[in-house]
């Protein structure tokens, strides 16, 4: 069964009809079965489409261009690369770290202590901080990342008797990673720990020397 | 290299092609939706707004998920993941002294209700898989607020297939929304 009327049922929900053949579909409504149940059919619409906007619809519709994705797709293969780099790191680790120590003694010969570096990691933390020594004390390089974008950092070098320097401090970038360097009045036998803290003085990351 | 380090390679070199077409598939079906999700969250700001979007689907690349029987779908996590990512970007704005004025007047608004949200994205899902016809239509009459007759004068179609065109569009986005669980 169908009715000839039937497919203005939609303009008539819409509410796009002229004002003398809205009134004339609302009489033949109340006779006519078919159309009824195409009203009924698409009462929930329009509350529906309320929810978004003509905007919202072309945006949808057209979404970011080949280039946004190829960006995606670079930050992708970035982070695939750390993955794997990282596999193969820990895979290694161990011959590494065997020939690193032979290697350290041999680099100095001369006595001068070689620069310290001492990885750690807190919950998505983890930080590499490297300390040397300089003219009027150490140079620290701290590697740093998993730290919510955004937040405020400092490194705090803590001597053997417990006195704490600000060797430096800075904001946390949307990657949530930071190289930063500082310096500390202490020498490098001196310190007794390295930590980065919010500025109220939440831990983020502990690395004890000694 | 040892072995262990070379079957390391092997596997993540192995995994590469799949990768990508994972990306791809979240990309095509999600990135439109969620990028007028996300221009909601930046009070309308598209650059910020795909930084979003990018955030969001490497981070769900990177770390599915877990499968969920009960919520199979994968839209109220991209949901969740957007709206967290779009709080630290403006925290993040607001921790840069030269920002602070600019971050207070394009604040993250806050949609309390996912599910609200949810539905909102549904629809735009639904509207996006009309044929470009039915969703030029139903743009012109209910979205532009115009009339059968200007519609047929904008689209230059007669006034008859402009009733017809609504009625059919309004039925494939009935079913179109029914596909998706939508049904009040």
């Amino acid at each position: 069964m169908t009715c000839t009327r039937e497919t203005s049922v939609g303009a008539y929900i819409l509410g796009i009809l002229e004002p003398a053949e809205r009134e004339e579909m609302a009489r033949h409504l109340a006779t006519c079965a078919i159309c009824r149940s195409a009203r009924d059919e698409f009462a929930a619409l329009p509350g529906l489409l309320s929810r978004v906007t003509a905007q919202e619809v072309e945006t949808a519709t057209e979404p970011p261009g080949e280039l946004a994705f190829r960006r995606l797709s670079a930050a992708a293969d970035r982070a695939r690369r750390l993955r794997r780099n990282r596999s193969v790191l820990s895979a290694a680790a161990a011959v590494l770290l065997v020939l690193l120590a032979g290697l350290t003694v041999a680099a100095w010969p001369d006595g001068s202590k070689p620069p310290t570096t001492v990885s750690a990691s807190h919950g998505q933390v983890h930080a590499r901080v490297t300390i040397q020594a300089a003219d009027t004390g150490s140079q620290l390089t701290l590697q740093l990342r998993g730290v919510p974008s955004g937040q405020r950092c400092r490194l705090v070098v803590v001597g053997a008797d417990g006195q704490r320097e600000v060797a430096g401090s800075w904001t946390a970038t949307y990657a949530g990673t930071a190289e930063v360097k500082g310096w500390s009045g202490l020498a490098p036998s001196d310190v007794h720990r390295v930590v980065v803290e919010t500025p109220q003085g939440r831990d983020l990351v502990d690395f004890p020397l000694s | 290299m040892n072995l262990v380090g070379l079957w390391a390679v092997g596997r993540v070199v192995g995994s590469t092609t799949a990768d990508d077409e994972t990306l791809r598939a979240l990309w095509n079906e999600h990135a439109g939706p969620l990028l007028a999700y996300a221009m909601r969250l930046t009070g309308g700001d598209r650059g910020r707004a795909e930084d979003v979007v990018q955030e969001t689907l490497l981070r769900t690349w990177r770390r599915p998920p877990e499968a969920d029987p009960e919520r199979p779908s994968l839209r109220p996590w991209l949901l969740t993941v957007a709206h967290r990512i779009a709080i630290d970007h403006h925290r993040a704005r607001q921790a840069r002294p030269t920002e602070v004025g600019e971050a207070a007047l394009a604040g993250v608004a806050v949609d309390d209700d996912v599910d609200r949200a949810l539905e909102s994205w549904l629809v735009l899902e639904a509207l996006r898989s009309l044929s470009q016809t039915h969703r030029e239509v139903l743009l012109e009459t209910y979205y532009r607020d115009r009339s059968v007759a200007e519609a047929a004068a904008t689209l230059g179609i007669p006034e008859g297939t402009v009733k017809s065109r609504t009625f059919y569009a309004l039925r494939s986005l009935r079913v179109a929304l029914e596909e998706r669980g939508v049904t009040s």
